[in-house]
Formats: C-alpha cells, sequence, structure tokens
C-alpha cells in the first residue's frame, strides 16, 4: 500500500515558540488516524500545515505524490478541511452554503451534488433553511458536507468534536465511519481519547510539538488512556 | 466570473437578510450630514468647494462602516478558511468583495445626495449626472483600497481602529481629487478645467485596484 502523506523533518516556529519540531511520519492510504494531544501540543498547527493553510518553517511534506511546497493548488483539489469552526456563513441556506463552496472547485451540476450531499447527512428536508437557525451538530455536519463537496481523497479533522452534545457526536461519528468504509484516508485530531478511536486504524500522539506515540491501534480505551497518560508525564 | 458572482451575491444576500450594515451606515451619513447642517446655520452661500469636501466627507465615514464589517463577516466561523483551502484563484475574492462593497456604499451615496440637497438647499439639477459620475469613480477607488485594507486588518487585534489607520493616508490622493472634480463641476466649471483630475481619478482607480488585487494573493494566504 503507497503512502498517502509524507511527513519529513517537519518543523514551524513561531516567533515566540517552537509549535513543530522535527516531526516524521508517514501515513497509508484509506487510513483512519487519530492525533491526540493537550491543548498547545501543536495537533492543529501540524493539520494547518497539511491543509495548506500554514507553511513550514522546514521540513517536506507530500500529499499524495505532490509536494506541499510547490504544488498547494493540486493538494488542495484533493483535500477537504474541517474544524470545530463550522466555516459555514450563517444568513445562507443550507443548500445556498453548498451551492456557493461548490462554486470555488467548478463543481459540474452543483445542485444534484448539493442535494446529495444533504442527503447522506440528513439535512435535505432543512435545505432552504438559514444556518442560524440549525444547532451546532446539524452545522458540523453540514460542515463536513461542504467538505466534501469535491469528494477529497484526504480529510483534515481539526478537533471536529468540540462544542458537539451526545448526539451531535454520534451523529457525526456515523458520517466519520461511513466516510473510512468508502476509502477516505482521514485525519483527525482531538484532545479527548472517548472521540475517534474506535474508528482509528492508527494512533498517534503529540505533546509540546513532538511526536511522542505513533502505533497502529490494538489498545482498548482504558488501556490507551494509560499509555497517554504515561507519555505526556515523560 | 462565477467565482466573483459568487461572493458579490453571498455578500449582497447576506446584507439583504440581515440589515446588518446598509442601514446603520445610512444613519451614520445622514447624521453627519445634520451636523453639518446646523454647523454651517442653512446658509446660502457655502462654497462649492465646502459642500464638495462636507459630501465626501460624509461618504469617507460611513463608507468605512461597511468595510469594517466587510471581511468580518468572512471571520466569523472562520468561513474565509474554506475559501482560502480551494485551489480557485484568491482574486476572484478580492473582486467580489470590491464589487458588493461598492454597490453597498454607491447606493448609500444614491441616498444621501438628495438628503444633502435637501438639507443645504441646493440645485444640483444641471450636473447631477456629472457629480454622480465621479461620486462612484472616486467611491471605486475608495472602495478598492478599503476592501484591501479591511481583509489587512482582519488578524489585528484592534481591526476596527487600524482600518481608517491604514486606509487613510492611501486614500487621501483619491479624495483630494473627487472633490476638486466635484467642486469645478458644482462651480459651473468647463469639463477641459477638470479633465486632467479626472484622468488622474481614473488612473488612480486603475492602479489602486490592480495592486490591491494581485497583493491580495500573498495577503491571505499565511507566509
Amino acid at each position: 500500500m503507497g503512502f498517502e502523506i509524507e511527513i519529513s523533518n517537519l518543523k514551524k516556529n513561531y516567533s515566540y515558540l517552537t509549535a513543530i519540531s522535527d516531526l516524521n511520519a508517514r501515513l497509508e492510504k484509506g487510513d483512519f488516524i487519530t492525533l491526540f494531544g493537550p491543548n498547545g501540543a501543536g495537533k492543529s498547527t501540524l493539520l494547518k500545515i497539511l491543509s495548506t493553510l500554514l507553511k513550514p518553517s522546514e521540513g517536506n511534506v507530500v500529499i499524495s505524490g505532490h509536494d506541499l511546497g510547490k504544488n498547494r493548488n493540486e493538494i488542495r483539489k484533493i483535500i477537504g478541511f474541517v474544524s470545530h469552526q463550522n466555516m459555514l456563513y450563517e444568513n445562507l441556506t443550507a443548500f445556498e452554503n453548498l451551492k456557493f463552496i461548490s462554486t470555488f472547485y467548478s463543481i459540474k451540476k452543483p445542485d444534484e451534488i448539493c442535494g446529495k450531499l444533504l442527503q447522506d447527512i440528513g439535512l435535505y428536508e432543512r435545505r432552504s433553511d438559514p444556518v442560524k437557525t440549525f444547532s451546532s451538530g446539524m452545522k458540523q455536519r453540514l460542515s463536513i458536507a461542504r467538505t466534501l463537496i469535491n469528494n477529497p481523497k484526504i480529510l483534515f479533522l481539526d478537533e471536529p468534536y468540540n462544542g458537539l452534545d451526545q448526539e451531535g457526536i454520534e451523529s457525526f461519528s456515523s458520517i466519520l465511519s461511513d466516510l473510512k468504509s468508502k476509502g477516505h484516508t482521514i485525519f483527525l485530531t482531538t484532545h479527548n481519547i472517548d472521540e475517534g478511536l474506535e474508528l482509528s486504524d492508527r494512533l498517534m500522539i503529540l505533546n509540546k510539538g513532538k511526536l511522542v506515540f505513533d502505533q497502529k491501534n490494538i489498545y482498548r480505551k482504558e488501556e490507551f488512556k494509560e499509555i497517554y497518560f504515561s507519555v505526556l508525564k515523560n | 466570473m462565477n467565482k466573483i458572482a459568487a461572493i458579490f451575491w453571498k455578500d449582497i444576500i447576506t446584507e439583504i437578510r440581515s440589515k446588518e450594515i446598509f442601514p446603520i451606515m445610512l444613519i451614520f451619513g445622514i447624521l453627519i450630514l445634520l451636523i453639518f447642517n446646523f454647523a454651517f446655520e442653512f446658509r446660502s452661500e457655502i462654497t462649492p468647494n465646502a459642500i464638495s469636501a462636507m459630501l465626501w466627507i460624509t461618504f469617507i465615514f460611513a463608507g468605512l462602516l461597511s468595510l469594517s464589517r466587510s471581511f468580518a463577516l468572512e471571520k466569523e466561523n472562520d468561513a474565509l478558511l474554506s475559501l482560502v483551502i480551494t485551489p480557485a484563484d484568491k482574486t476572484y475574492i478580492y473582486i467580489g468583495k470590491l464589487l458588493s462593497n461598492f454597490v453597498l456604499v454607491f447606493l448609500m451615496e444614491l441616498i444621501i445626495i438628495p438628503v444633502f440637497i435637501l438639507f443645504f438647499n441646493l440645485d444640483f439639477s444641471s450636473n447631477l449626472l456629472s457629480v454622480l459620475g465621479v461620486v462612484a469613480l472616486g467611491t471605486f477607488g475608495f472602495i478598492a483600497i478599503g476592501t484591501f485594507f479591511s481583509s489587512m486588518a482582519l488578524n489585528t487585534k484592534m481591526k476596527e481602529l487600524m482600518l481608517p489607520v491604514l486606509t487613510f493616508p492611501i486614500i487621501i490622493p483619491v479624495i483630494i481629487t473627487s472633490v476638486k472634480i466635484c467642486s469645478s463641476i458644482l462651480d459651473g466649471k468647463d469639463f477641459s478645467q477638470y479633465k486632467s483630475s479626472l484622468q488622474v481619478l481614473v488612473t488612480f482607480d486603475i492602479i489602486f485596484a490592480v495592486a490591491c488585487a494581485v497583493l491580495f494573493e500573498y495577503l491571505i494566504e499565511d507566509s
């Protein structure tokens, strides 16, 4: 199986701190990777670099054969990014939000695709309602539909469960499970061990900008919790 | 072209639904006119230069309200990131925003001008179209720069304060030229007397719009 994402000697320095330090990783196609770490560990910075929103200070990233430094737009065609901010326009309807963003990917038959995505996430009945009338869970589901508009091979999810209630978490997890079964490579970050562990093929822990744990997921929740806290202590 | 239209449509439809900017901009503009009206005590001997200056002061201060909200809307829910992460050329975002800001501010000006005429008991009838033409050109230059700095001020802590501080020094040539031309028109001067100023204004508009469009991509993408 080929590597979908190759990260070599990645560093990101801000003027006041080093957010990522000498990070190396190779992620396989179709894997569901969950990156755990406490607040301020550098998870969001790493995800923003991988999703082309930040430039690294040093190092190299190759995504699906495209060098991040040279082919940013090629990478943007095949990735999607979801964060705890839903990136939606509150005064537009669910359908308008999807159709608006579809323009920027030059999608053919946007009405058809937007309608299908809304059906997939269970919001078709609410397609004509403004997003500001939606619950957090509905907004997050719509946010993932927005991300799927260009049918990306790779999905980067930055703390997507933040602010969701239990129902929202379950609904979102079911969408992720569906995406995993369709072969998308999914890279999720979270500081909450209860989230995403079941779906994950591979577990990583980032602490103070360093990758301190990187293993296949063979762990039960309690087992991994122990590992997580012991790794953070060291 | 579709992308520019999409940004334009999104901004206009958002304003129609939220009514966040336009009514405030209009009320603020009329309040400025009221202050001028009381300050000049309804005198009829106000010079064309003063009339022109009052109009432009009103336009600029009221217009800045629209500009300060322009990119703030994109910051809500980090919506701008969803555009930045697309493979599309980011210049489209700037042009779409420039057009939507221009339409909103010019519409405000179209309402302000009759109110101004009414407040100061003026007669613009013979040169109204010429004044409107200059107002459109001056506004375009102002909005071209303001839209750019609105995006620049977005990530600063005091964005509402930063916008005028960044914008005013750069728009001075556009505003001075616009005031001069309007004043000449209201004074009944012949076209040949302000033709060169008009050429300067058009040149400023083109230079500012092109420079801002080119620089916008560098501004919006993280370095």
